[in-house]
């Protein structure tokens, strides 16, 4: 690997951290306004717009789950793509993997949990254990990309 | 009973080699952060990427690893 690919794959990395960095606070953030919207659903208060934000959610999911699994290969040298998708990077990303199934089954527990006291709803319950999976995924990969 | 450990001897056989990381790296087709995380233990490699080190470093497998 030449000097000037080992720059670019440096440079490459970093950009990539940046951007999940903010696709995935903008992911949390995002969370306030869909919670509200599904409780107005649950309810049978439905807007257009709550529609229009749960397809946001279900893209962003898409597109997290996309980045993190699939490399978000942030060049178009062959060379900087394949270095950005080595073995280290497929290893951090199956424990990201393993992160996001175990808070998944975590928040899908505390559910459960809560449901033995009060109604929840599947509209409440399956957005909180979803956004559980995917952010500790994302940031387990965010931890250990930065090692 | 206890779990060994792998240990590695990578970089003193890549300085004896004549090689920077990124050489390395280069010569196995992986990053030259991989390659920092396999010398400072952070990281275990998989058997083929073992092989491919020693095969680029010209020794054996367990010139490179070893059980502690």
């Amino acid at each position: 690997m030449s000097d000037e690919v080992d720059f670019k794959v440096q440079q490459a990395t970093r950009r990539r951290r940046r951007l999940l960095i903010v696709v995935t606070v903008g992911f949390l953030s995002w969370q306030s306004g869909l919670l509200l919207s599904l409780l107005r659903i649950d309810q049978g208060h439905v807007r257009a717009i709550d529609f229009v934000r749960l397809a946001g959610f279900a893209l962003w999911v898409v597109a997290l789950l996309w980045a993190i699994f699939s490399g978000w290969s942030m060049s178009s040298d062959p060379d900087v793509r394949d270095a950005l998708n080595d073995e280290l990077t497929q290893a951090n990303r199956a424990e990201a993997f393993r992160f996001g199934f175990l808070f998944t089954l975590l928040a899908a527990s505390a559910a459960y949990a809560l449901a033995l006291f009060q109604p929840v709803t599947a509209l409440e319950t399956l957005p909180l254990v979803i956004v559980a999976g995917v952010a500790s995924a994302s940031f387990r990969f965010l931890y250990l990309d930065r090692r | 009973m206890r779990t060994p450990t792998l240990r590695n001897r990578l970089k003193e056989q890549r300085t004896a080699a004549g090689l920077t990381q990124a050489e390395l790296a280069g010569s196995v087709a992986v990053t030259r952060k991989t390659i920092n995380t396999v010398e400072n233990e952070v990281f275990i490699p998989s058997t083929l990427l073992a092989l491919r080190l020693a095969k680029a470093l010209k020794v054996r497998v367990e010139d490179l690893f070893y059980l502690d």
